[in-house]
């Protein structure tokens, strides 16, 4: 009885100790909202990818990809400048994508519900173009992006290997456009997605 | 496995944002552009004050390609585009208190309207402003080139010559003032969004006035 009791409370220790999983795969939307408005303010639903590696119960790493197109209307107004001017209404579209490795803390590793934070850090790809009656013109940037993140792993099914992720997050990339005077470009980021558990 | 690739394109479907503004929305309007030559019009003297007549054709207008003559927006019956064009451009000129005369009537300066296909002209054109060899006309050697063209544009081109100073001008004609419409081919409605386009221009270049 006393031996029974004993792997009873091992088995317990070693459940309650235990890492989440080897890994998980996670697709969904990335709902941004811009806080750096000088080029684009309207919310955006893009696409995020990521791959969790989970090392203990309490740490892990990823990497991750998102994809988002953000876009803004100008309306109809005369634009002077030296020598002269143009009317038009504008469109102005923003293509972000981010690439990001990142560090995870787990805050409660239950079996099926596991709050964590985490801090990303990458290259963030910017294309601005601006869209005016059927001319366009474009300017790319390259920068540094960090990430922070707070969300929440949940398996559908005790021992499932599929479940959901909800985060929220805020991006500050260093991407500029010298030709649109922008400057860095931040962000708020809501997230929902589908997990594929690697056991 | 199965479910997650099923679920991940279940978002990817719902993700579907627009990666380009509709082209019904980009074309419900002409971008209208101007350029003055800024020795001519500036903070301590406006050339349009020393004018008082004008000359030009409003029996035909110009049109340049880089192409097969694709033209149809100038071969029309007259008065669905050209005739209203030009009549809308003389008006104008007119309202702001220049006299029309015949070419042969001593101008002051002469009014060239074109169409430009196939040229990109926005930001990318390179514009001679003198003629060399005359001021009035739509054929020759002396309409814009750019440096590149990348796409079926159709523009319309109103440009103002100066005649009044010929000589001091070297006895080389210069433009003074350009106006870009455009595109004539994507609009929603030809004439009427280029009249609108028209008038724009003359709004957007209040120095064109007599004194």
């Amino acid at each position: 009885m006393r031996s029974a009791l004993f792997i009873f409370f091992l088995l317990l220790v070693l459940r309650l100790n235990a890492q989440i999983s080897d890994g998980a795969l996670t697709a969904g939307l990335n709902v941004m909202v811009p806080t750096y408005t000088e080029f684009v303010s309207n919310a955006s639903t893009g696409f995020r990818l990521s791959y969790s590696r989970f090392k203990t119960e309490k740490f892990g790493w990823g990497f991750e990809a998102a994809f988002n197109v953000l876009d803004d209307y100008v309306p109809r107004q005369t634009y002077d400048y030296p020598g002269g001017a143009i009317t038009t209404d504008v469109y102005n579209y923003m293509y972000h994508l981010t690439f990001l490795i990142n560090g995870q803390y787990y805050y409660k590793a239950t079996s099926r519900l596991v709050p964590y934070g985490s801090l990303g850090a990458g290259v963030a790809l910017t294309d601005y173009r601006l869209y005016y009656n059927v001319y366009s013109e474009s300017d790319d940037a390259v920068g540094f992006i960090v990430r922070p993140e707070a969300g929440l792993l949940f398996r559908l099914k005790e021992y499932g290997g599929l479940g959901l992720k909800t985060a929220v997050s805020f991006e500050y990339a260093t991407n500029k456009s010298k030709a649109f005077q922008l400057d860095n470009f931040s962000a708020m980021a809501f997230q929902i997605g589908i997990v594929l558990f690697n056991d | 496995m199965r479910k997650f690739f099923i679920v991940t394109l279940t978002f990817a479907g719902l993700w579907g944002c627009n990666l380009e503004p509709q082209l019904g929305e980009l074309v419900k309007d002409m971008v209208v552009q101007t350029q003055y030559d800024q020795t001519s019009v500036n903070a301590s003297q406006n050339i349009f004050t020393t004018y008082a007549t004008f000359t030009m054709r409003e029996d035909t207008l110009g049109f340049v390609s880089t192409r097969y003559s694709n033209t149809f927006i100038i071969d029309g019956p007259s008065d669905d585009f050209v005739k209203p064009v030009s009549r809308l451009v003389r008006d104008n000129i007119i309202a702001s208190g220049f006299t029309k005369v015949s070419p042969s009537g001593n101008p002051d300066f002469a009014v060239n309207v074109l169409v430009l296909d196939n040229f990109s002209f926005f930001q990318t054109i390179i514009y001679p402003g003198y003629y060399a060899g005359g001021y009035y006309g739509y054929y020759g050697y002396y309409y814009p080139f750019v440096s590149t063209y990348y796409a079926s544009y159709g523009t319309l081109v109103i440009e103002i010559v100066d005649i009044k100073n010929y000589t001091a001008n070297g006895n080389q004609y210069k433009v003074i003032w350009k106006a870009y419409m455009g595109d004539l081919y994507a609009t929603v409605d030809l004439k009427v969004k280029t009249l609108e386009a028209i008038s724009q221009a003359f709004v957007q270049s209040p120095y064109i006035i007599k004194d």
